[in-house]
């Protein structure tokens, strides 16, 4: 039997076809303006929890990223504090050997001993710097200086911070203090400053003269201090870079995903836009003939 | 012989006939775009022959026909596409209505996107990384009280919609129920129409087509069954229940006092439940109990798993104050959640637990807190990326049937749980051995207990219960003989929540499955529609008029009416010649 067709499926089947190419160029449309692929879940349900997830862990990247910068920050404050710190105990050392000469006279050791108290107000000002609102040699007392006065070993003088940690998550689940110990870095290099001035004050040139290895003592602190803080910045500096190459394997990964492939949606829009061209003319001039025409 | 009146008879019949023929392609054409409507045909036949066949036959050379009439008028219609039909149809209006659902839940999550739920996870516990860098900050701190209340607000508006979505689906299960009683009503009053027209010998053709697009249209909303009885009725079946009987119809109604609108029949006291397989009804039925529902769930396990963890990490932390012990988050889940309002007080900031109590420097003894330390402001954030604890408890006197829950085993949090219920575990003895089955929520996973040795060289029994997280360990001394039963030992109990790790992985996870669902309901009611484009194909292969059709049908009648004609004048000729001219 052959199949009995009738005007009313023609209209049909054009009209759904026409519908199925517009839904067609309207996806592509769609894609091509958003320049994403995944616009809602059953786009792609694979495809957009990795997305989900890719884009969690880039933005936790970032995150990890400025971390990083601020730990580095912090940790550069402490550096330029304590190069200053290592300026001082050298130029107080200088002044040591100088006094321990024995050859000077009243008015030079009056002139030295008026330069170490300098020196020592500036270490005790460098001991209070801040990154931010934040003492920087405080532990994690850091809304309060570390020390008031420069003689630690009096009740008043002594370190009025804690021993706590400055913590910076740098990585996944890594975390690392960004401080160094104020106590162990600061104390020697008080004592020695406070040796040098009561030797001066008292006259007594071998209590100078002991001062000299009390400094070397607290120039190894300070640098120990240093290396330290040396060592941290090279590390996350390291881990910076990783983590730089990390967010753009990322956003690379994100883009796989998530981004519409310009030129193959583009090829698709031409191809669907020609065969919605060629299914409304098809339809057009099929829908117009009928025996009717042919009839007087 | 036969008079010439006999020929105008048969030329008048003729005309009638082919009159008749006219006005049922006229009635076609009229109805080429009328819905429902069937071809009708007129059945043709000859007129009984004259005279009739007696023995001796005087005077006439033989029969002579008597012209012809139209006996019947009939519809082209195929019953076995209509009961195809209405089978996708059904299935049809299943599946729109759970796909319906779904794209509607997709545009509620907006995800992926810079403002969905993922993205406001991502911002918050960075926010507290913030708080890490810069502890005693109170512009950063407040950013932090921000984002805690946009998550809460996203969770909280995304449970809202669902629920108004629920809600709903619900009032359309009222108004398809009634949809249905419409439609049953309609079809009892085409029943008693029908019957009436065709007891009296004629067919119904036009009221049949109306009662089948009706059967249709019901169809597409419940699964029904109909059956034609011999008067031309039809009843129809719900399930095993009449809906349609000839001229009566029984109501399907819903009752709302469980909640939500649950279909019933309201002709028997009490109501019974309707049992509604597949159609529109059982479709949003399905999107609102099942499909919305998983949606809902999903949200509140994972709110309630941040709200926990948050709180439980910001408890043991202390605020500016040096008080510690204040929740960040308030609420139990998705619906409930908010931050605490005395951190969202003003001066709330400082209540941020960013620090811990840790033991003071010496000399200074006992524990302190300051306002630099951030290290419990680290371990909030880290949340974001923390698996999914493991409790674990030792239990004494384990044994067979052994329940488990937060109040028979100290220590062990079920709470992670979803359905947050008991885990029930049953050892059966068995060769080589015992199986022991651990049920929660109604899932039940099988485990055979193994039997090895530690590095003590005591001996361990495991049994693993797989996707409910839960595992049992018991340690016996060497040289203990393990029976088959289990006799009651001490063990350790342990329980891992079932599920991704962390919370984003939670979330994708439930994205995921989303679109899945989404994407499967989208091609399955798209396949529906090609099947029932196919099936209205060939329906009007049968019952579609083709005007092309119905022209030729009509010039074929106009010419046999003009050729009856013709022959009446002809006749009138003839008489005209026997009256006016043969006796002048």
């Amino acid at each position: 039997m052959t199949m009995r067709i009738t005007q009313g499926m023609m209209a049909n089947q054009s009209l759904r076809n026409i519908q199925a190419n517009q839904a067609r160029m309207q996806t592509l449309e769609d894609q091509i303006t958003s320049g994403t692929q995944i616009t809602k879940p059953s786009d792609d349900p694979i495809g957009a929890a990795q997305a989900l997830s890719l884009q969690e862990s880039l933005d936790q990247n970032t995150q990890f990223g400025r971390n990083i910068d601020q730990g580095t920050s912090w940790l550069n404050s402490s550096d330029a504090a304590l190069s200053s710190v290592t300026d001082a105990i050298h130029r107080a050392r200088e002044l040591a050997v100088q006094a321990a000469n024995g050859s000077l006279t009243p008015a030079d050791r009056s002139a030295i001993q008026a330069e170490v108290t300098q020196l020592q107000h500036h270490v005790l000002d460098l001991s209070n710097s801040k990154y931010g609102q934040y003492f920087l040699f405080s532990g994690t007392r850091s809304d309060q200086p570390g020390y008031t006065q420069y003689n630690p070993s009096t009740t008043a003088g002594a370190y009025q911070g804690n021993s706590g940690q400055v913590l910076r998550e740098i990585s996944p689940a890594v975390v690392t203090n960004v401080n160094v110990d104020p106590t162990s870095t600061f104390d020697p290099v008080f004592q020695a400053m406070n040796q040098l001035q009561t030797g001066l004050t008292s006259g007594d040139s071998a209590a100078v003269s002991a001062s000299l290895a009390s400094f070397d003592t607290a120039l190894d602190a300070v640098s120990l201090a240093r290396a330290q803080v040396g060592a941290r910045v090279n590390r996350l500096d390291a881990l910076k870079q990783r983590q730089d190459g990390v967010s753009v394997n990322l956003s690379g990964l994100l883009s796989n995903v998530k981004d519409v492939d310009m030129a193959k949606a583009i090829t698709s829009f031409t191809t669907a836009q020609t065969v919605y061209q060629a299914s409304l003319k098809a339809s057009a001039q099929m829908m117009q003939i009928s025996l009717l025409d042919y009839l007087k | 012989m036969s008079s010439p009146f006999f020929s105008l008879d048969i030329a008048t019949r003729s005309l009638r006939a082919q009159q008749t023929l006219v006005d049922i392609a006229n009635q076609n054409i009229a109805n080429a775009n009328t819905p429902g409507f069937s071809r009708q045909s007129g059945v043709v036949t000859e007129t009984m022959p004259y005279p009739i066949p007696v023995f001796r036959q005087s005077g006439a050379p033989g029969q002579l026909g008597t012209g012809v009439q139209v006996t019947e008028i009939n519809r082209a219609r195929d019953t076995f596409v209509d009961y195809q039909m209405r089978g996708q149809l059904t299935a049809q209006g299943s599946w729109d209505a759970r796909s319906a659902a779904l794209t509607q839940i997709e545009a509620v999550v907006n995800e992926p996107s810079a403002t969905g739920l993922s993205a406001q996870m991502t911002k918050y516990f960075s926010a507290w990384q913030e708080v890490a860098n810069s502890p005693a900050d109170s512009a950063v701190r407040a950013n932090l009280i921000e984002t805690g209340k946009n998550l809460a607000d996203t969770f909280q508006n995304s449970v809202q919609d669902l629920t108004k979505q629920q809600q709903d689906l619900d009032k359309q299960v009222g108004l398809t129920a009634s949809s249905v009683n419409d439609y049953a009503q309609q079809i009892a009053n085409l029943n008693k129409q029908i019957s009436v027209v065709e007891t009296g010998g004629m067919k119904a053709n036009d009221l049949r087509d109306q009662r089948d697009l009706i059967l249709d249209k019901l169809s597409s909303l419940v699964k029904i069954t109909s059956v034609e009885s011999s008067e031309g009725s039809v009843n129809v079946y719900v399930g095993n229940h009449q809906l349609v009987d000839r001229d009566r119809t029984h109501t399907l109604g819903v009752d709302g006092s469980s909640g939500t609108n649950q279909p019933v029949w309201m002709d028997t006291t009490p109501n019974t439940p309707a049992t509604i397989t597949d159609g529109k009804l059982q479709g949003l039925m399905y999107a609102r109990d099942t499909v919305v529902q998983t949606r809902i769930d999903g949200l509140n396990a994972l709110a309630s798993r941040v709200i926990e963890s948050v709180n439980s990490v910001h408890a043991a932390g202390v605020g500016l104050d040096g008080v510690s012990g204040r929740p960040f988050f308030t609420g139990t889940n998705a619906t409930t959640m908010g931050v605490n309002a005395q951190i969202t007080a003003p001066g709330g900031t400082s209540l941020i637990a960013a620090a811990r109590m840790l033991p003071a420097t010496p000399p200074a003894t006992g524990y302190t807190w300051a306002s630099g330390d951030s290290s419990n402001a680290v371990a909030l954030a880290q949340i974001q990326a923390a698996v999914a604890q493991r409790d674990t408890s030792q239990v004494t006197g384990l044994q067979p049937g052994q329940s488990f829950g937060p109040s028979t085993v100290a220590g062990l949090d079920l709470s992670h749980s979803a359905a947050n219920s008991n885990i029930t575990m049953n050892v059966t003895a068995g060769a080589p051995n015992p199986t022991v089955t651990f049920t929660s929520g109604g899932t039940t996973v099988s485990a055979t207990l193994s039997v090895g040795t530690d590095p003590a060289g005591n001996q361990v029994i495991t049994a693993d219960g797989g996707s409910l997280g839960i595992r049992v360990t018991v340690t016996a001394a060497a040289g203990t003989t393990l029976n088959a039963a289990l006799t009651p030992m001490n063990g350790q109990v342990s329980y891992t929540p079932a599920g991704p790790s962390t919370p984003g992985d939670q979330y994708a996870q439930q994205i995921s499955a989303l679109g899945v669902e989404s994407s499967t309901a989208m091609s399955r009611s798209a396949n529906q529609q090609v099947l029932v484009n196919q099936l209205t194909n060939q329906r009007a292969q049968t019952s579609g008029v083709s005007l092309d059709e119905e022209t030729t049908n009509l010039i074929q009648y106009q010419h046999a009416y003009q050729a009856a004609a013709r022959v009446i004048s002809v006749v009138d000729g003839m008489l005209d010649t026997l009256i006016n001219h043969t006796l002048l």
